[in-house]
């Protein structure tokens, strides 16, 4: 198999009737959404570009999932960009991708045009579109597994996004793997949670799909209101989910699980960042029949590498392991020398790799290298930046980042993205941006005649929601260390001093 | 009387959390985003502490958090029950 597409195909070949994805408001059959996105994919192709990158610029919605099928069906490629980030940085991301085409929801089309210079379609119109099977078929037939299926964004240390190329290949490697691991079939509900922006979102998609599974769309505003929460699970039976750790601590915060529980739920994955020990112990009292596991991975993987399955014996309290590699992913850990150690940087080899970072052979050669420890023969490894140590018992912990990366509800936020935003609006002359992981806290520290309020409405416009800063504090001068550099380190531990 | 000191004290609150919002001019607080999960649970707490009360779960719906208005009728149902 070559495609992710035929994967999706067989499914639906076998259950065409049985739900493929839905939420609150709409549900398409595996029948319905194929019919669809070949139609988007008729609409596209029809232009004759192939390999091309192409935006949707939806709501988190059925009929955007249409359309990412779709721009597959058409020999292209995917960016999702969430209308709900800051216009700022679609922007920017439009700009780093340089879309082929655009498609967005009809009520969206005003925005679509503000970016300009790419054509656009509405999905409503693009589904009107006949299908075109002699098209869609030629198309096919000139794909490749190592074409790009789509660019997801993360963030750059110079405030420009960095986007990661996802194969084919890969993801058909990973998904089989998540598929088979964790037993998706055609019975499993897989309630998601995590943007379609977010690498997490790959397991949820194509994980579900090719599974025969359905994969119910879960509204953001339900995970402020538990009760909510609990009874969307059960209304839809809910049996698998996916979620960063946050949202799952929402539950525990306030003590749902005294008032309702998900019954039919049977398995609960997590990745996107560090599982408090306290949040898992109250899941695990509170559903003991649930299977739980730690899944770890950058979006350079596709979605996970390593991953850590908690054994009925684990010791509540006790930090999670990331685990060992899956799916014949392999982990080097490397020190400062470059030579194997038990602690140092993680670097993963294997099928799940993205091939680079889009239109960004300065970054691509940096993070995807020759194997070190192998120079014989040609063999990418994505150096993940990750400090991490393996334990007596071969799994890793993750230690934190080498740089100053944080990672905060399940994103990864570049700090330099925060203070280049903040050295954008007046009145700023200089600026860092600490996180205090124990207070979960995000700081930006400033110098200049700003005032803080209005600066944290200029941040707020050129970042997403999740990297606007907690708290904005105006000081008379940053410190410096040594060597004339912002101390990071010493603000870091110090913050709450100003 | 009571009620317009409860909510003066509601927006003294909100506007804690959210500094660059005008919570007399919003109707909508959830559909705009400007509470979301955290800015909730902050708000429960700081609410708990003010009024000397303790809302519980089954009060945290959407309903009671499109406006300071909801808010602060939510207060005072949660003050009623004693």
């Amino acid at each position: 198999m070559k495609n992710i597409l035929s994967a999706i195909e067989q499914a639906a070949a076998r259950f065409p009737d049985s739900t493929a994805v839905s939420d609150e408001t709409e549900e398409l059959t595996y029948r319905e959404l194929l019919s669809r996105a070949r139609r988007i994919g008729s609409a596209l192709a029809e232009s004759g570009l192939r390999r091309t990158p192409t935006a949707i610029l939806m709501d988190k919605t059925p009929a955007c999932v249409a359309a990412m099928l779709g721009v597959l069906y058409s020999g292209n490629f995917y960016t999702v960009l969430d209308p709900r980030m800051p216009p700022e940085r679609i922007r920017r991301i439009f700009e780093t991708l340089r879309p082929a085409a655009l498609i967005a929801d009809q009520s969206r089309l005003g925005e679509a045009a503000a970016l300009g210079g790419v054509e656009t379609m509405s999905c409503e119109s693009a589904c009107a579109h006949a299908e075109l099977a002699p098209l869609l078929d030629a198309v096919r037939q000139e794909m490749t597994a190592e074409d790009p299926m789509y660019v997801l964004y993360t963030s750059g240390s110079t405030g420009r996004p960095k986007g990661a190329v996802v194969t084919h290949r890969a993801a058909l490697a990973y998904t089989e793997w998540a598929a088979d691991t964790f037993g998706f079939d055609n019975r499993t509900v897989l309630g998601s949670q995590t943007p379609f922006y977010f690498s997490m979102s790959v397991t949820d998609l194509f994980g579900a799909l090719r599974s025969g599974s359905r994969l119910q769309i879960i509204p953001k505003t339900l995970f402020s209101f538990p009760m909510q929460l609990m009874d969307y699970l059960n209304r839809y039976a809910v049996s698998a989910i996916y979620w960063v750790p946050s949202a799952m601590g929402l539950v525990a915060a306030w003590d749902t699980f005294a008032y309702a529980k998900p019954e039919h739920l049977r398995q609960a994955l997590f990745a996107g960042e560090v599982m408090p020990p306290r949040v898992l112990a109250y899941w695990r009292r509170n559903l003991p029949k649930v299977r739980y596991a730690n899944l770890f991975g950058p979006t350079e993987t596709t979605d996970i590498c390593t991953w850590f399955e908690v054994p009925d014996t684990f010791p509540d309290g006790e930090a999670l392991p990331i685990g060992k590699p899956c799916g014949n992913c392999r982990a080097l850990i490397l020190d400062e020398a470059g030579a194997p150690a038990r602690r140092g940087e993680l670097y993963v080899a294997g099928p799940f790799l993205a091939s680079g970072y889009y239109n960004d052979p300065e970054k691509t050669a940096a993070a995807f290298v020759q194997n070190p420890l192998n120079s014989a023969y040609p063999e990418t490894v994505y150096r993940t930046g990750d400090l991490v140590e393996r334990g007596a018992d071969g799994a890793l912990r993750y230690l934190g980042r080498l740089d100053s990366q944080i990672k905060r509800m399940g994103y990864r936020i570049e700090p330099g993205e925060i203070e280049a935003a903040a050295l954008a609006a007046e009145g700023v002359d200089a600026c860092a941006v600490v996180f205090d992981p124990a207070s979960e806290t995000l700081v930006l520290l400033y110098q200049g005649k700003a005032k803080p309020q209005a600066l944290s409405g200029a941040v707020r416009s050129r970042v997403p929601a999740y990297m606007a800063p907690d708290r904005i504090l105006r000081l008379a001068e940053l410190p410096h260390n040594a060597n004339g550099k912002i101390d990071r380190s010493w603000l870091k531990d110090h913050w709450k001093e100003y | 009387m009571e009620h317009e000191e409860n909510l003066s004290t509601v927006f003294r609150l909100l506007g804690e959390i959210k500094k660059d919002v005008d919570f007399h001019k919003e109707n909508d607080l959830l559909g705009a985003h400007i509470l979301e999960s955290l800015e909730i649970m902050m708000l429960v707490s700081d609410l708990d502490d003010a009024f000397g009360i303790t809302i519980t779960l089954p009060y945290i719906k959407p309903e009671n958090f499109r406006s300071a208005e909801t808010i602060c009728a939510m207060v005072e149902d949660v003050l009623d029950e004693g």
